[in-house]
């Protein structure tokens, strides 16, 4: 049942979900975004910075729509002024409106990532595709546990295109997309730590690289445990959240 | 037995805009009992959402108790949550992109009820709401009685004990909102209590068992429909057509002993004294105050409607 009313919540509040739309955002603006990135950074002379446009970009570009699909449905559902009136933990339809955002964060990582792959073969030659499996399943659930929270942030405030751009900005400037988080201040650097795809990247570049033994594992391990970070927080939060609606201190 | 019961429940809330602490509960108390269609009329802003959504645990007192089925609505939020439904009407509240049958298999499954059990269940109240023909339409092209009918089966849905509908009717044409009725109708014939909130003085006459006024946050009347309109020993309205309104005499009427209101409207161009007053009242002292020679017609001696009675009540409570 709860893959039902996951669909049900997805279908009613992801607008993007018409063919043109679940084209245009789910699969195209990723790959264009990439494209973009990689064209500007042509001109870069560093070769380390080019190359992390190159192989980081296509998991920045998918994570953007990753947040909009899932920040939108909490926009919508108070503009909808749908009231769950629940008599299960009211968790259960919270965790619903994530699930099918997997597959779509999945997909749009692969489509980027295939593209990223047809355009710099050498790159990507050493890389063993089950791993890189692994890393793209572990960030995708990392991104939407850390949208889920900022989705708590969005029913709040009601507004969801300035919590995107914050969100959005905060993963492209301290998970290492393209400034290494080792040349971040200290402050910023344990911020980077805490956020989703900081390790599942360094795991990615392990990969890239050719290597997967105990260091892929700890990147991975910490990846998903920063998810269980956001899962815990995302959870409490909402439940706060419900408590402030129930006590008049925010409207129901 | 009683099945929704508040007593001095009070409810207070901080203003977004100005951080001023508001109240819009400041003590009622409500028995109704079980098998009942109770009916809380009273302007916007009286409190009458805010005591529906204290009882359907979807806010929480600021003080007084509150009780559904024997359940304190602070406590046991999911046990009653499982054997109440609740319909906020109006054209918001559902999923536009999804379609009626959809819609109610999403609210449906937050109630915990299994796959088979919701589809029998969503069938048995699409059938009742008579929606069954446009179950698999999407919900954005339904017309506004429609969606009261989907809110209504909404409610429904878990075939529960206590049903609270907040202005079913609102917004509806006279011809689907007596179909609504009668469905209310049929619910309390099938055992179930409801309490209903509204702004339709006809609805609640025909409906409801036992009625409460609130105003401004407060009951300021109760009991069955025929009580409230026999309210404060009045008994009776004098209705006079007048050639035209000589508001001396107007005044004078008013002063008279039993006399408790004089109201005047225009009807059919003329003004019409609608004198309110006890059985003490004879018609020809009323007659003789505006002056015989001043008067269209016989007047015409009737029962105070609930709405006036409403009115009534209201003004003097403000």
């Amino acid at each position: 049942m709860f893959f039902r009313t996951s669909y049900l919540s997805f279908k009613g509040l992801f607008l993007w979900l018409t063919p043109w739309g679940y084209f245009s955002s789910v699969i195209v603006a990723p790959v264009l975004n990439y494209l973009l990135f990689v064209l500007i950074s042509d001109s870069v002379s560093d070769p380390n910075t080019y190359r992390s446009v190159v192989l980081n970009v296509p998991f920045y570009s998918a994570s953007t729509v990753i947040a909009g699909g899932v920040l939108q449905m909490f926009f919508y559902e108070r503009a909808f002024g749908i009231l769950e009136f629940e008599s299960k933990s009211p968790l259960y339809a919270f965790w619903a409106k994530s699930l099918c955002h997997l597959p779509n964060g999945i997909l749009s990582i692969t489509v980027s990532l295939l593209i990223a792959v047809w355009l710099h073969p050498d790159a990507y030659a050493a890389t063993k595709v089950p791993t890189l499996a692994v890393c793209v399943i572990a960030m995708s659930i990392s991104i939407i546990a850390f949208c889920m929270m900022l989705g708590v942030v969005v029913s709040a405030l009601e507004e969801w295109l300035p919590v995107l751009s914050l969100g959005s900005a905060t993963l492209f400037l301290l998970t290492g997309v393209l400034i290494p988080t080792s040349s971040l201040p200290q402050p910023l650097g344990v911020v980077s730590a805490v956020l989703p795809m900081t390790h599942g990247l360094i795991a990615y570049r392990q990969v890239v690289d050719g290597f997967s033994g105990e260091g892929f594992s700890t990147s991975i391990t910490s990846e998903l445990t920063v998810a269980m970070l956001y899962v815990i927080l995302a959870s409490a939060g909402w439940l706060a959240l419900r408590r402030l609606r129930r006590s008049s201190r925010l409207p129901l | 037995m009683t099945a929704i019961f508040c007593e001095d429940l009070k409810h207070e809330y901080v203003e977004r805009k100005t951080g001023r602490r508001r109240q819009s509960l400041a003590g009622i108390s409500i028995a109704v009992p079980r098998g009942a269609i109770f009916g809380l009329l009273g302007p916007n802003g009286a409190g009458k959402t805010t005591s529906v959504r204290i009882f359907t645990t979807l806010l929480k007192a600021s003080g007084g108790a509150a009780r559904v089925l024997d359940l304190d609505v602070n406590r046991s939020g999911r046990e009653i949550r499982s054997r109440i439904g609740v319909a906020f009407g109006g054209d918001k509240g559902f999923f536009g992109r999804l379609t009626g049958r959809q819609n109610l298999e999403y609210f449906g499954s937050l109630y915990g009820l299994s796959r088979s059990t919701l589809g029998v269940q969503i069938d048995r109240v699409l059938g009742i709401m008579e929606l069954n023909s446009r179950a698999d339409g999407k919900v954005a092209t339904y017309s506004i009685g429609m969606k009261q009918r989907l809110h209504l089966a909404r409610a429904l849905l878990a075939d529960p004990e206590v049903v609270f509908l907040d202005e079913p009717t609102v917004g509806l044409d006279p011809e689907i909102a007596q179909i609504l009725r009668q469905h209310i109708q049929r619910l309390k014939a099938a055992g179930k209590t409801i309490f209903l909130t509204t702004h339709y003085m006809l609805e609640a006459d025909q409906l409801c068992d036992q009625i409460s006024i609130i105003c401004n946050g407060r009951v300021v009347a109760s009991g069955a429909p025929a009580q409230l309109k026999s309210g404060f020993g009045r008994l009776k309205v004098i209705e006079c057509l007048l050639r035209e309104l000589d508001k001396a005499r107007l005044e004078r009427v008013r002063t008279f002993e039993g006399v408790a209101s004089v109201d005047v409207e225009e009807r059919s161009s003329f003004p019409c004294a609608k004198v309110f007053c006890d059985e003490s009242i004879d018609t020809s002292t009323v007659v003789e105050g505006f002056g015989k020679e001043n008067l269209l017609g016989s007047p015409t001696v009737r029962t105070q409607t609930l709405e006036e009675a409403y009115l009534d009540i209201v003004r003097k409570s403000q």
